[in-house]
């Protein structure tokens, strides 16, 4: 393989990679968007939560393997705990919950400092193998990211189209009103989609824990590309997330491969703009009445 | 003449009734001209500075004010502006000496331009899109703010060692004449919250309301939406921008690091103050600067007694994480909003038991009702 394709393959590996992790935020944050008309900023502290619990279960001796899933569980569980507590009762003003979710992230993000402190925590590396291919080097752990990641979307996409739940799910996206006079137990599908995004980003950071060096901070990054991909992709829009994880991902790599790597950040704020400009819903518009008026 | 002045003295009286002013106007000029006498009244030094944040803080979150209390509008990019006025003022001041007198203007002019910058595109969008990309925009800003090393010096900054330029015999050097500086400060605290008195009272500051309670109906009277969220875009730019210049000579310098106006933190404290404060009310921002920078300082001696112990920073952020959250939940229009609604409540009350009491209701509650 020539010089410049390996180094392209190579790209292309690592925004597979990344890509798959900005999918994981992205759809927590489009699910509970969807459904609410909440934007869920808080969602990027518990995809840290997420990676520090992952981090505490290893620590305590439990496989980097059920780890995660823990750690996936007991985040659902919280964000359950918070849509019951606060979320539930800004449903009819959608803004209000936009900013009880930025008063939760003061809140977590010092929580998880008051309990970690502000250090790093090294990487967790269950898998140690670097497989080399034609001048590309592919570390088995990202392609387990990887996997892990399209196996979650599969399954999610499986349960919104074909169980009872993701069909309630979505008709109460569809119209919420409706929903509820046909029989759907609305507040439970909506409890029930907070649990989900909150797993959805814990399982993100518990594998981004076994990527990178995780620290309080990390959060916020993760949210704020999270956010530009489900924006992109159409709030509300799962189809729509996925894709746009991809082009963010590619765009980001590939921006910093081949141009000036300290812009990355400027390069997917800046596809985001440019994408919102000429289509301010996103690339793949989500249906129903919430979409219709909030955005 | 005559009947032109006699109806201007009646709108006056309507507009401001005797009882009215007794009771609500007076006591708040009062508390309004309080400050001036903070110097004389706050112990140390520290509290003065903290003074002073809190007069810079007021003249940001006034403006913020504009844009997101009256027009309706959430830009989170208004921190950032506040940043663009403080780097416009100190490029300006390093390299061509500028006097404050001028960058003043300079350092408002170029965060109101860079408002417009954001705006044009941004307001294609509404509601939560809107927010996004301002968000996006400050992100660019920061990033920009960073690697742009040879016109912001990266990650360190820019430094400024001079003082705010005396006049006359009055010196604003922050160490032995703090509080020159801060009646400096004050005094454009003052001017902001005049600002925001001054767009309220007018077609401007109406348009912006109009916009905010309703866009489309505001259009079809046709109002030209897309431009008044400009303007108002625009003016709050200006406010953060002046507040720049001040808070480049408090801290002598202007990085954008995680506690600097490029962070995150300070675009989520600006909103919790206008929250905290009340979103609806004309002094709520006011109140909200004042309480996001005093209320630490109430807080730490009282938690001291608890078992909780010493205040770390973090502590203090989980305080007041939870404050913003609860505000949000139990009284979304905030301090003013509450204050507004007990008296009126009170003064319900009242109106009713001298109607009880049979005695002829005052002329001021005859004529303003």
């Amino acid at each position: 393989m020539s010089q410049e394709l390996s180094v392209f393959m190579q790209q292309l590996f690592n925004a597979l990679t990344i890509s798959g992790v900005y999918a994981l935020v992205a759809l927590g944050i489009t699910v509970i968007f969807g459904l609410t008309g909440i934007v869920k900023f808080s969602i990027g502290e518990l995809l840290t939560l997420g990676a520090f619990l992952t981090f505490a279960f290893w620590e305590g001796g439990t496989t980097f393997f059920l780890a995660v899933p823990l750690a996936a569980i007991a985040v659902g569980g919280f964000s359950l705990l918070l849509e019951r507590g606060a979320f539930r009762f800004t449903l009819d003003q959608p803004i209000n919950g936009f900013i009880v979710s930025l008063g939760l992230i003061l809140v977590l993000q010092n929580l998880i400092i008051e309990i970690w402190g502000v250090g790093f925590k090294a990487p967790i590396r269950p898998f140690t193998q670097v497989w080399e291919v034609g001048g590309v080097s592919m570390p088995v752990q990202r392609w387990f990211v990887v996997w892990v990641a399209v196996v979650i979307i599969g399954l999610l996409f499986m349960v919104l189209r074909y169980t009872k739940y993701g069909r309630a799910m979505r008709a109460c996206a569809e119209d919420r009103d409706a929903a509820a006079l046909m029989g759907i137990p609305v507040a439970l599908v909506i409890a029930g989609t907070f649990a989900l995004g909150g797993a959805l980003a814990a399982t993100a950071g518990g594998l981004l824990a076994s990527l990178f060096a995780i620290q309080p901070f990390l959060g916020s990054q993760y949210l704020l590309k999270g956010f530009a991909v489900a924006l992109v992709g159409g709030l509300g829009n799962v189809e729509g997330a996925v894709i746009a994880a991809v082009l963010v991902g590619l765009t980001e790599t590939m921006g910093s491969g081949y141009l000036a790597t300290e812009w990355r950040d400027a390069y997917t704020f800046g596809l985001l703009i440019a994408i919102l400009l000429v289509r301010p819903r996103g690339l793949f518009p989500a249906r129903g009445r919430l979409q219709e008026t909030l955005q | 003449m005559v009947a032109v002045s006699r109806s201007f003295a009646g709108t006056l009286l309507r507009q401001y009734p005797p009882a009215d002013i007794l009771t609500i106007r007076l006591p708040l000029a009062i508390l309004l001209a309080l400050p001036l006498l903070a110097p004389m009244l706050l112990p140390s030094t520290r509290l003065l500075s903290l003074a002073i944040t809190a007069a810079i803080f007021l003249i940001v979150a006034n403006g913020l004010h504009i844009v997101f209390g009256y027009t309706g509008q959430l830009s989170l990019a208004h921190t950032t502006l506040w940043g663009v006025g403080a780097y416009t003022a100190a490029l300006l001041a390093i390299h061509y000496g500028w006097p404050t007198a001028a960058l003043i203007p300079a350092a408002g002019i170029s965060a109101a331009i860079a408002a417009v910058a954001i705006g044009i595109p941004a307001f294609r969008t509404a509601g939560f899109s809107f927010a996004i990309i301002t968000f996006a925009f400050a992100e660019i800003l920061r990033t920009v703010a960073i690697n742009w090393r040879d016109l912001t010096n990266g990650g360190a900054g820019l430094m400024l060692r001079t003082p705010p330029t005396s006049i006359g015999p009055i010196e604003f050097e922050t160490i032995r004449h703090l509080d020159n500086f801060y009646y400096l400060t004050l005094a454009f605290a003052y001017l902001s919250l005049a600002g925001v008195f001054l767009i309220r009272q007018s077609r401007l500051g109406r348009t912006f309301i109009a916009i905010r309670e309703n866009e489309s109906l505001a259009r079809s009277l046709g109002i030209n939406v897309y431009l008044h969220k400009l303007i108002a875009f625009g003016l709050s730019g200006f406010f953060a921008g002046v507040a720049g210049v001040f808070l480049l000579y408090n801290n002598q310098k202007i990085e954008p690091g995680p506690l600097s106006p490029f962070s995150a933190f300070f675009t989520i404290q600006f909103l919790l103050m206008i929250l905290i404060g009340g979103r609806f009310s004309m002094l709520g921002p006011t109140i909200g600067a004042v309480i996001a920078v005093f209320a630490p300082e109430v807080i730490r001696p009282l938690i001291g007694l608890t078992p909780l112990g010493d205040l770390s920073t973090a502590r203090i952020q989980i305080i007041f994480g939870s404050t913003l959250v609860l505000t949000v939940l139990f009284a979304p229009n905030g301090v003013a909003g509450q204050a507004k609604e007990r008296y009126g409540a009170l003064a319900a009350a009242l109106q009713k038991f001298r109607e009880r009491q049979g005695g002829a209701a005052p002329p001021g509650a005859a004529a303003g009702g």
